[in-house]
């Protein structure tokens, strides 16, 4: 019986848990963009990066 | 630091809409979406001028001001670029863009993009850069490879301009020297009286 | 509402609403539980298939190529005749990405929306996919093998009833030179020369009347000189909507300074960027530019010295310049003598100045008189010859310059040669081929019935002893060689068979009477990426092919840009679907007819295609008249891979291994490949010796004429020994000069009783160049073309005019019982005054998303999204007259009868009293959409009434170009 009572409340606990939101939740703060962090951002203003942009834009844009 | 602007020098326009099919090239943007389009004023009119038009990348960007979710960043360079999971596809942004850059697929969502899309600067958005996803909600991913948008590249008279705005200014201060401060068209005394 | 900046916001304030807002479930979130997983799955659902997926019936390949190898490869844009260089990144095979090719001098990586959007091309969504036949009304799809069995047995059929005469074999300006030559020798070897392409509608009056001025009829100089330029003269071109590459060289050159005028019935979008703008009538070029050409006259601003040394014929062109006073000009043509008279001054006072025109000046019953009065201005000026100045002829196609030099035509074969039995000769001798066989494939039933006829080139009168000799039929034409009655036709029997080979139908005029014409056809064959018009406009039940053929950007080889330079293009992608390249299916259909042997002797073929280099040698190996006997595989491709050495505006390479060669070698490349000629930049500029590309005007037309000097007088090329005019080399006249010797054994052997065309060993060319002289001699360009219906061009109305009131001071010609096997109608339509009941004057033109009859680009969703239906400008003026209002549909009536319903365009754009279309709609028939009719899933994106279905009849009284820039019709709300 008192098997049976635990195994009940351990199911149920189990079943209940699952109806747990989820954590990964974005909570809006006004002003800060919470998204995903793009990659580019860790390059983009680098000084490799601003001369290879220089670079393209003199060998495309530039007159011949 | 470099700020990546566009320019369009209106005496070189020609309104071919290079630029709009390069960037749909580019970034496979599907049918009734135009992150870029070229607008004429005064068609058929003396003083007849066009420019091509997209998002302008603006240093204090009204769409990232209005937006209630905050979906949009800022790049080092000034690139503006957005993440469509935050983006509920509200519109505030359309009203408040003074060039109507944000888009808006219709019905029949292209995938992801049933949230606002615009010019990247072909610059992607926040996912692994050249990923195949970034490809699928994004489009191009050309900073990150070194390149710079593919319609200012591949203009047709060299009218459309992107990169470091120092440089982009360069090239079209000695164009407006060379041509002697104001267009030289037909008519544009006409249409805009003389010494305009 | 106040819009508040966020950055003004206290990013940590908390309370109040924010937050419970702040406790929101984000969207991404929502997503996430409502299962719709953002990963690739659901979203590659939605793209289109050609972006994830070989456009192949067996191959899949996968989603994610971002991974892959990437193998980049250089083409040549397909659009139009600037030659744009093309980089395309491809992955397993599947074209995926297009960069701007920055190394190429004639782009620096800029595209048009057509040039940048070809990579939609690798995606073939609405391509012809296998070989159809018309059972019953429907498509059937069928092999290959079947195919070429059955159309291959119905045309043997046809050349046993009606002779090989009554095939016609129409041929494309979308042809690299290869397909196009091996094309030529194909209709040669089976005995016909109804053979043509686009150039017959495009620039057959340029040729022509150019040609017969100064030698040859190509654009002189190229898009990169105009950098040159200190004034330009744009006449019957829109540049800005045309060739919009070509814009990034003018206008540089107007930011170096040049003066832009632009005369034109539209204030077009390069009109938009001109100096100066002249609006006049339609069809009145002739008057514009003796108008012009009077000022010059009149305030002696013609260049004097030049004209001695280097023109024939200026004084009877002066008599006729002097009727077109200002008054006259302005009455003719609606130019006011202001506006005239600044024109003329721009040109005068900014030397070199330039001329460009293109079809608004071509398309005429009198086309021929308008390219002619052109290139005379230009010489009166001595523009002509110097870098800067020239006549910047812009061509339409990719390779209808190539196309044209390789003579698809039905007056020529390859290189202007002609059709004499001396030019039938020297080719079967470059084939390997017995002359007597190859005559023996002509219709020899048909012999010594045909009085005389001159050739277009101006060549001496040419017996029409046999079909062999003749010219054929013309594109414009074909429907005549099927409806008019075989005994008005000078051949055996009307045309049975029609075989459009990359031809738009719709880029041609008469609808109604061509949808006749394919419906009285026994075979219709369409050879091409796509169904075309062709396949939609008869009402048909069978006898009708499709045979899916592959695009530039699937096969490879060279092309001819205007400006006479030849790019070697690279295979991108393997053929879509079942598509074969154009040499492969002409190699299977000459199997089938029995003569692949002959047409490949000198060529290898790998698995039924033809090695695209050897049929370059040996376009190299005769080609001698216009010099593309210097541009081997070899030297192309490595231009290719330096294709960065090359500056800018000399078009000149500076250093590396191309070190003084010019971009594409820019044909007369005079002599063998190993005698590294580089290319002549422009044409007959004795600035530069003509080892290093210079030369004179070319001694074509005699030596005298009238008991005048036709030879250059005190003019010659840097360097020349001769101090003055010569005419043509011969092997005597190397001898008369003692040159003889210069030629080695071998040489000698070659040369002997041969002249600079005929050299197989090009040692004739070779030692005049040695000598610092033009192979083609030097003489005078001529200002009069004494073999021409009009020796001095002068104005003539069109059929149907506006200005009826004008037709008795300037009538068209009388009609003529045969011209190109054709009676030809002139004096007898102008006859009746239309201009009552079709008071407008209808005139067409581009769109930049299009080209020509824009099936290709009207199948490619990224410019079919840019321009989705047919329309027509209509003057506010007109609108308001017709009850017509913006947008609203109408229907447009032509004096023949047509009607077309289009969408009205209300713009000043056009001048009161003038509509305007663009030429690039097709699959539909006055006022239906014949959608239904494409085969499933074949038809293009957007489809629109055809602009020249309510073109009327007219044609020029040389070249038989159609008149379809100038007619009548009337509007009304539809």
């Amino acid at each position: 019986m008192r098997v049976r009572t635990i195994a009940t409340v351990m199911l149920a606990a189990l079943l209940l848990s699952g109806c747990y939101e989820t954590t990964d939740v974005v909570i809006h703060e006004p002003g800060i963009y919470k998204g995903a962090k793009d990659p580019l951002l860790a390059v983009d203003g680098t000084a490799g990066f601003e001369e290879k942009l220089s670079e393209r834009f003199m060998e495309g844009q530039a007159p011949r | 630091m470099a700020r990546m602007k566009f320019l369009c020098d209106a005496e070189r326009c020609i309104e071919c809409n290079g630029c709009v099919t390069a960037c749909k090239n580019e970034n496979e943007v599907p049918w009734g979406i135009n992150r870029r389009r070229v607008v004429t004023l005064d068609d058929g009119l003396p003083g007849e001028k066009s420019i091509s038009v997209a998002c302008m990348h603006c240093t204090d960007a009204p769409c990232a001001a209005v937006c209630p979710v905050d979906c949009f960043y800022t790049t080092e360079d000034g690139v503006v670029l957005h993440d469509k999971d935050l983006c509920i596809g509200c519109g505030y942004c359309f009203y408040a863009c003074p060039f109507g850059a944000p888009q808006y697929p219709q019905k029949e969502a292209f995938g992801v993009r049933g949230k606002m899309d615009k010019c990247t600067f072909c610059g992607g958005g926040p996912e692994p850069d050249n990923s195949a996803i970034e490809k699928k909600m994004y489009g191009a991913n050309r900073l990150a490879q070194g390149k710079l948008p593919l319609c200012a590249e591949m203009c047709a008279t060299k009218a459309l301009l992107a990169g470091d705005g120092d440089m982009v200014a360069d090239i079209y201060r000695e164009r407006v020297l060379k041509r002697g401060g104001r267009p030289n068209s037909w008519g544009w005394e006409t249409a805009y009286r003389k010494n305009v | 509402m106040k819009l508040t900046k966020k950055r003004e916001l206290n990013p940590n304030e908390s309370g109040g609403l924010n937050g419970v807002l702040g406790k929101a479930v984000d969207r991404r979130t929502f997503l996430r539980r409502a299962g719709l997983a953002i990963g690739g799955g659901a979203v590659a659902a939605t793209l289109p298939p050609s972006m994830i997926q070989k456009a192949s019936a067996t191959v899949t390949v996968g989603a994610d190529m971002t991974d892959a190898p990437v193998d980049t490869k250089l083409s040549v844009c397909t659009h139009c005749s600037v030659g744009c260089g093309v980089r395309a990144e491809v992955q397993n095979g599947v074209w995926t990405g297009q960069e701007p090719d920055f190394t190429s001098p004639f782009n620096m990586g800029g595209h048009c929306a057509k040039g940048a959007s070809v990579r939609e091309h690798g995606h073939g969504e609405r391509r012809l996919r296998y070989p159809m036949k018309l059972v019953g009304g429907k498509w059937k799809k069928i092999t290959w093998a079947e195919a070429i069995d059955e159309i291959g047995d119905k045309i043997l059929e046809i050349r046993e009833s009606s002779g090989p005469d009554s095939v016609y074999w129409l041929g494309s300006a979308k042809y690299s030179n290869e397909q196009a030559y091996l094309f030529r020798k194909f209709a040669a070897l089976w005995g016909t020369n109804n053979v043509d392409h686009q150039a017959r509608i495009c620039h057959s009056t340029t040729v022509a009347g150019v040609a017969n001025t100064w030698g040859y009829g190509a654009m002189t100089n190229s898009y990169n000189d105009m950098h040159n330029c200190k004034a330009m003269f744009f006449i019957g071109s829109n540049a800005a909507e045309a060739h919009p590459v070509a814009m990034q060289h003018i206008l540089r050159g107007k930011e170096n300074g040049a003066k832009m005028v632009v005369v034109d019935p539209r204030f077009t979008r390069t009109a938009a960027h001109a100096d100066h703008f002249v609006r006049i009538r339609p069809g009145t070029d002739v008057p514009l530019i003796w108008g012009v050409t009077w000022h010059i006259f009149n305030n002696g601003w013609e260049d004097k010295e030049y004209i001695n040394q280097r023109v024939y014929g200026m004084d009877e062109i002066r008599a006729e310049v002097a009727k077109w006073t200002p008054d006259v000009v302005e009455d003719v043509t609606g130019a006011p003598e202001s506006v005239v008279k600044e024109a003329a001054r721009l040109m005068a006072e900014n030397r070199p100045s330039t001329i460009v025109w293109c079809m608004g000046g071509t398309q005429h019953t009198i086309g021929n008189n308008n390219t002619r009065a052109y290139c005379i201005m230009q010489l009166a000026l001595g523009n002509i010859g110097k870098s800067g100045g020239g006549a910047n002829i812009f061509r339409g196609h990719d390779n209808v310059q190539g196309a044209t030099d390789m003579c698809v035509l039905s007056h020529s074969l390859p290189g202007y040669y002609g059709l004499s039995d001396g030019s039938w000769k020297h080719w079967s001798r470059v084939w390997g081929l017995d002359y007597e066989w190859v005559k023996s494939r002509f219709d020899t039933t048909y012999v010594d019935m045909k009085p005389q006829g001159t050739t277009e080139e101006g060549d001496l009168p040419v017996p029409f002893a046999n079909p062999m000799n003749s010219a054929g039929i013309p594109v414009s034409r074909w429907i005549d060689g099927v409806l008019e009655d075989p005994r008005n036709i000078d051949q055996r029997d009307a045309l049975k068979a029609m075989i459009f080979w990359g031809h738009a139908p719709n880029s041609q005029t008469r609808g109604p009477e061509m949808k006749k014409a394919m419906e009285t056809l026994e075979l219709l064959v369409v050879i091409d990426p796509y169904p075309t018009h062709t396949a939609v406009l008869p009402d048909r039940l069978d006898g009708m092919y499709l045979l899916p053929a592959a695009t530039q950007f699937e096969t490879y080889g060279s092309v001819t840009a205007s400006n006479r330079s030849l790019q070697w293009r690279e295979k991108i992608i393997d053929p879509l679907f079942e598509s074969k390249p154009d040499h492969t299916i002409m190699y299977l259909l000459a199997q089938k007819l029995g003569f692949a042997d002959e047409l490949t002797k000198n060529i290898e073929v790998v698995e039924d295609e033809p090695l695209v280099e050897d049929i370059l040698r040996e376009i190299n190996s005769g080609t001698w008249t216009i010099g593309y006997t210097g541009q081997s595989p070899e030297r192309l491709k490595l231009q290719l891979a330096n294709k960065h050495t090359f500056n800018v505006t000399t078009l000149k390479a500076e250093g590396g291994p191309c070190d003084g060669e010019y971009y594409g070698l820019p044909w007369p490349c005079w002599g063998t490949p190993e005698m590294a000629h580089p290319g002549t930049p422009n044409l007959y500029d004795p600035s530069k010796p003509v080892a290093e590309g210079g030369l004179c005007f070319r001694a074509r037309f005699g030596v005298e004429h009238n008991g005048k000097n036709l030879l250059a007088e005190g003019s010659y090329p840097v360097g020349s020994e001769i101090k003055d005019g010569y005419p043509e080399f011969t092997a005597a006249m190397l001898q008369q000069l003692g040159w003889w010797d210069d030629l080695t054994a071998e040489e000698k052997v070659a040369a002997e009783g041969k002249n600079w065309k005929t050299d197989l060993s090009g040692g004739i060319q070779r030692v005049a160049i040695k000598h610092g002289c033009a192979p083609f001699g030097n003489a005078k360009a001529r200002a009069i073309v004494w073999t021409f219906p009009d020796p001095v061009p002068i104005h003539r109305e069109p059929l149907y005019t506006s200005r009826y009131d004008l037709v008795a001071k300037y009538p068209t010609y009388e009609d003529r019982r045969s011209h190109y096997r054709l009676p030809t109608r002139y004096a007898s339509i102008q006859a009746t005054n239309y201009s009552t009941d079709y008071p407008l004057i209808y005139t067409s033109g581009r769109l930049t998303e299009y080209e020509g009859g824009g099936e290709e680009t009207r199948s490619n969703a990224w410019l079919a999204e840019l321009q989705q239906d047919m329309f027509a400008e209509i003057n506010p003026a007109d609108a308001n007259d017709a009850g017509v209002t913006d947008g609203q549909w109408i229907w447009l009536e032509s004096p023949e009868g047509a009607k077309i319903k289009v969408k009205a365009m209300v713009t000043p754009r056009v001048a009161r009293g003038v509509v305007f279309a663009p030429f690039h709609f097709g699959g539909w028939y006055e006022g239906v959409d014949l959608l239904d009719k494409y085969p499933e899933g074949a038809a293009p994106y957007v489809r629109g009434e055809a602009a020249n279905t309510a073109f009327t009849y007219g044609y020029d009284s040389v070249t038989q170009m159609q008149e379809s820039k100038c007619s009548l019709c009337r509007i009304s709300a539809a």
